[in-house]
Order: C-alpha cells, then structure tokens, then sequence
C-alpha cells in the first residue's frame, strides 16, 4: 500500500554484472576447450560444449529477466536503451563463445604442430580482452554509486582503453594465426580450411564484442 | 451544556483515534528511507518518529491547525448557531477518518491531509452554502499539493547534485564528505531553530522577533556545524572501498535529517486529528464561534502523543513492509531526499498550509533520482497519487456530509 516503496523499481546493475559472471563461466570453459580440441579428445569438446550450452541458456533467461524488470516508464541514472545494449553486448560474448564451441564440436580435426603456438597466443589473447571487460563490467555498481560520473567514471574509462588495445591485439594475433594456417595450406584439406578460418573469425568475435561491450558501457559515462 | 460534552468527548475520541492512524501509516512512509539504507533499525526510526512528532505537533503544530480550524470554513457564518459548527467539525473528523480507513482497506494510497479537507469543505458546503467557505485558501491549499511536492523535489535535486559533483565524483571522497558534512548539519540546526522560535513559541509565550530568532538559529547552527566537524574528524580512514565509506559517513546526517523530518512531519499531521477538535473546544470554551483563541497546549501535545502511540505500536509492522521492499537507497541518497522533505513540509507547516508529508516525500525521491541517484524509479506512482488525491477530497466530503445530517439529526 506504501506508495515510497513502489517508488522504487528494481535495480538492473547488479543483475547486469550477475549476467556478466554467467558469461564469464562460457569463457572460461574456452581454455579447457581449446586443450581438448588440441588434444584431439573429441568426447571432451563434446562435453565441454554441453557445459558452455547450458552456461549461455542461463545467461539469456538472466538477460530475460533484467529486460523484464526495466519496463518502458521506469526512469533510470543512465539511458534504459544503452542498458539494454550494454546488457545485448555482454550476451554477444556468450553467444559467441556457443558458436566458437559449435565449429569445434561439428568436425573431428586435426590440429597441425606447426599452428600450435598461434592458436595458443590468439586464445590468451581474446581471453585476456574478456578479462578486462569482466573487470569494466565489475565496476557498474560502484558507477551507479557515483551516478555514472566523476573519477570512478575516469578510471573505467582508461580500463575501457585497456581493452581496446588488447582487441588490437587480439586482431593481430588472429591474423598471425590465418597467415600461419596458410603456409600450411598444402598440407591441409579445403574444408579444413575453411573451418580453420571460421574458427579464427569467431574467436576474433569474441574480442570484438569484449570491446562493444566496453565501448557500450563508455557511452553512459559522463565526465 | 450536555450535548457539548458529548461532542467534545467524541471529538477528542475520534481525533485521537485519527492521530493514531496517522501515526501508525505515515511513520512508515516517513522513515522508510531511513530504513532502506540501514542508517536506523527499524525500532530507533520508531522511536525517534515519536519523540520528534510530539515536538514538531507541540512546537509548530498549531499554524496548520488553525487553518483547519478556522481558515477553510468561515466560523462567523455560525455565530447564531455554534452547535451546527461543532456537528460539523465532528462530522469533518469522524467522515475522514472513516475515509482513510476505507481507502486503507481498500489499498488505495490516500493521505488524512486530503481527507480532513474534505471534509472540513463537505460540511461547510451543505451547511451554510458555497459562501461559507474561504476559496482563496482552499485555493493556497490545493496550490500546496501542487507547489510542494514539486519544491521538495527541487531541493534534493540540488543537494544531491551538490553531493554528487562535490563529493562522489572526487577522487577524494571520503575528504570531501569530511568538510561538506559539517555545513549540511549546521544548515539543518539553523533551519530547525528558526522555525521553532519565529513566532513559534507563542504557546511558551516566548515570542522573538525575526532578527534576534535569526541570529539565536545561526548560533545554533554555527554549534551544530562544530559538533558535525568533531565528529566527522574522529573518522578515521580505511583501506576499504571509499565510497562505501562515503555512506558510512553520510548515515548519522540521514539520521538527522530523519528526526527533522519526524519533526515537520507532527508539526504538519497533527492537524489533521486535532483541528477540527480544536475548533469545537474553541466554541465550547467561549460559548460562540468567533472568538479567537490559541489553541491550547494539552491538545496538540494529545495529538502529538497519538502520533506517537500510532507510531510506536502499529508503526514498526507497517514498516517492516515498506523497507522489505526498497533495496535501493543509500544514505547520501536518503539524506538528500530526507532533508528537501522535511525543509519543505516544516515551510508548508509555518504558512499554515496541509499537506501531505508522504506526497512530498515523493516528489524529494523524484528529485534525487533526476539527479542520478536512484538506480531504478517507477514513475507510474504519480499518477495513482493525483487519482487519490482527486478521489480522496469529494470522498472524505461525502462522508463528513453523511454524518453532518446524522449528528444534527441526533442532538437537536
């Protein structure tokens, strides 16, 4: 009956970084993935894959939910729009590890020695992009503590650079990777070079969306 | 005069059946904040609102009183029968309390103030007619509704503007928090002070004249801001997260800007249960209608103490719903929304104008969240609180009417 306490609506930043930590778990399931796919241990990727499945169907129900509780007259600190990009973002790396998982699971392949190093190196690299967007989206409730300004808002904002000049580099490392893949392209089989590419193009997505979601984020500071 | 006792037992009766209501639901919606944010347990909010409102009705309560009283329906259109006027009254008090209790039950988001005008009005109407009522005050009154919840809401925009550019945007908050403090503490005495002794101490015959109220509230204020500077020295820094050290700081000043707000809150409410009485005391006193009287002490300490008993024993189950449900509020938040609150209900109180301490209130939390400090705010409410206070006046109105005809029809 209180009319104060229907005032108030419910909170969507700690849901938003509970989200995060749901998609945290997609990722890293990454590293152990990548071991088993070099491995050649098909049944683990298999498994490790139902594992990141069920990790992505729980980030959505919990994407649902926060988009459920920001109805269209609630009025909120920052935008409700980059709250609801900023939260599609964030899901983007789920999906996008999902998909990454998908392409290893679908085809027994043979990893090449040769292509060992790149492909570790543009792992840690995307991985380590993910991580600092992990640390940016950790931070969202001491912004809505400080209202999305002052210097907390500048310390995310130079974190947020972190994180594009790890993508930066993640981009390169993926090049490094295909230029690899393709000087050993008589040894390989045409399919394999395309699932090759797709692989590389899917974990560079993975780095991209790392970065939308920091740049997302970006937009509702202020200075 | 043995019709007039009765009616003045009822009256008193009734009246205090009122402020316990009014103590027991609104104590809620007053403290709530406080709760929500931890800086009071739910039994300290209880007590503080009780020890505050019996001083806020008996200190300032008696400017919104006389409104009520003799302000919205013309006393001298009773001259030559005091005993409709006193029908009347009761009928005002018993058909808003009647109103509040149905709109209670029935989940609807009332305030007494609208109802006691309502019903004040609706006796007032079919008594003597439209000319028996003052429509220029009904006209500030309704302005009121309007102006202070809108006011309120510009004064916390502003201090949590203030705390939010000054204090949470530094890059040294708990500093900042440690030299803004003392000023928000001093401002609060000064305020405080000076609504208590302008010309509000008629009751203590103690009557000070604007210049040496002012200098006596700035003398206060200037100790409240060295007791505020001490305290918040002896802080001493942790290693932690600053701004939750920023609230740690910030949660004595909720605190006092919740007794404040228990303050304006018994100097504005209380007269909704004791005004009417207190114009039937006023008759029976006199024996005629336009002698003007002050309102005598022991009924607005009654009503205080009504307040207060509605607070302390119905008020804490109440409570324990409203904070349950708000989980986002933090003290600097609770500070600004409190103190724009309690500034402006504590003005309304010395213009003598009723209004409604959680409508307000409202309008304060508004404020803040424009300013970026609510996370998430359901902006739907102020539709149901035009609606209830759209119903609650004709409402409140009819039943006054209802029992005006009744009482009439029973004593004479």
């Amino acid at each position: 009956m209180s009319i104060i306490s229907k005032l108030f609506g419910k909170s969507p930043f700690e849901p938003l970084y509970q989200h995060m930590c749901k998609v945290k778990k997609c990722v890293d399931l990454i590293k152990p993935l990548m071991q088993a796919f070099f491995d050649e241990d098909f049944e683990k990727v298999t498994e490790i894959t139902k594992k990141i499945f069920k990790a992505e169907h729980e980030a959505d129900l919990m994407k649902k939910e926060i988009r459920i509780n920001l109805p269209k007259g609630i009025f909120l600190p920052v935008a409700r729009g980059d709250i609801l990009r900023f939260l599609k973002e964030q899901d983007n790396i789920a999906d996008a590890t999902e998909d990454l998982a998908v392409l290893l699971a679908i085809r027994r392949m043979k990893v090449p020695t040769e292509l060992k190093e790149e492909l570790h190196s543009l792992v840690d690299d995307v991985i380590e992009a993910f991580d600092l967007t992990m640390k940016v989206s950790s931070e969202i409730k001491i912004l809505a503590e400080t209202s999305f300004g002052g210097a907390e808002a500048h310390k995310v904002m130079e974190m947020i650079e972190k994180i594009k000049i790890k993508e930066w580099e993640a981009d390169k490392a993926q090049m490094r990777a295909a230029q690899k893949m393709f000087s050993l392209e008589d040894q390989l089989d045409p399919v394999s070079v395309m699932m090759w590419m797709n692989i590389f193009r899917e974990l560079g997505n993975l780095a991209n969306h790392a970065e939308n979601t920091g740049d997302q984020l970006r937009i509702m500071l202020h200075e | 005069m043995e019709t007039g006792l009765i009616i003045l037992i009822l009256a008193v009766a009734i009246g205090l059946y009122s402020a316990i209501n009014i103590g027991a639901n609104d104590v809620a919606n007053s403290m709530a904040t406080s709760v929500a944010s931890g800086a009071l347990t739910i039994k300290r909010a209880v007590m503080i609102a009780a020890v505050f409102d019996v001083l806020g009705a008996v200190l300032v309560g008696a400017h919104v009183a006389n409104t009520i009283r003799k302000g919205l329906v013309d006393p001298a259109h009773f001259v030559d029968s005091p005993n409709l006027f006193m029908f009347g009254m009761l009928a005002a008090v018993a058909g808003s309390a009647l109103w509040v209790n149905i709109a209670t039950f029935l989940h609807l988001p009332v305030s007494t103030t609208h109802a006691i005008i309502g019903g004040v009005l609706g006796f007032g109407l079919v008594s003597v007619g439209a000319s028996a009522i003052n429509w220029t005050i009904v006209g500030y009154v309704v302005l009121s509704w309007i102006i202070s919840p809108v006011f309120g809401g510009v004064i916390s925009f502003v201090i949590f503007n203030i705390i939010k550019n000054y204090i949470l945007g530094s890059s040294e908050p708990i500093k900042k928090t440690r030299r803004l403090g003392p000023y928000f503490v001093g401002i609060v005495f000064f305020v405080l002070t000076l609504a208590i002794i302008y010309k509000g101490l008629k009751n203590l015959h103690l009557d000070l004249p604007f210049l040496e109220a002012t200098l006596i509230s700035l003398l206060v204020g200037l100790a409240g801001f060295v007791v505020g500077s001490v305290l918040m020295g002896r802080y001493k820094e942790k290693d932690t997260d600053p701004y939750s050290q920023v609230e740690q700081l910030a949660s004595p000043l909720q605190v006092l800007t919740a007794c404040f707000k228990a303050f304006s809150h018994g100097a504005n409410d209380v007269a909704n249960a004791i005004g009417p009485v207190a114009a039937i005391v006023a008759v029976l006193h006199t024996s005629q209608v336009t002698q003007d009287i002050s309102i005598p002490i022991w009924l607005l300490l009654a009503g205080g103490v009504g307040l207060a008993v509605g607070a302390y024993v119905w008020g804490r189950g109440v409570m324990e719903t409203v904070g349950e449900k708000i989980t986002v509020i933090t003290p600097t938040r609770g500070f600004s929304a409190e103190f724009g609150t309690a500034v402006t209900v504590l003005l309304c109180s010395r213009l003598g104008m009723p209004v409604s301490t959680t409508h307000v209130a409202v309008g304060n939390i508004i404020g803040v969240g424009l300013a970026g400090g609510i996370s998430a705010l359901n902006l739907a409410v102020i539709k149901k609180i035009f609606y209830a206070w759209v119903l609650s006046v004709p409402a409140a109105g009819g039943f006054s009417v209802g029992l005006y005809f009744l009482f009439r029809l029973l004593f004479s």
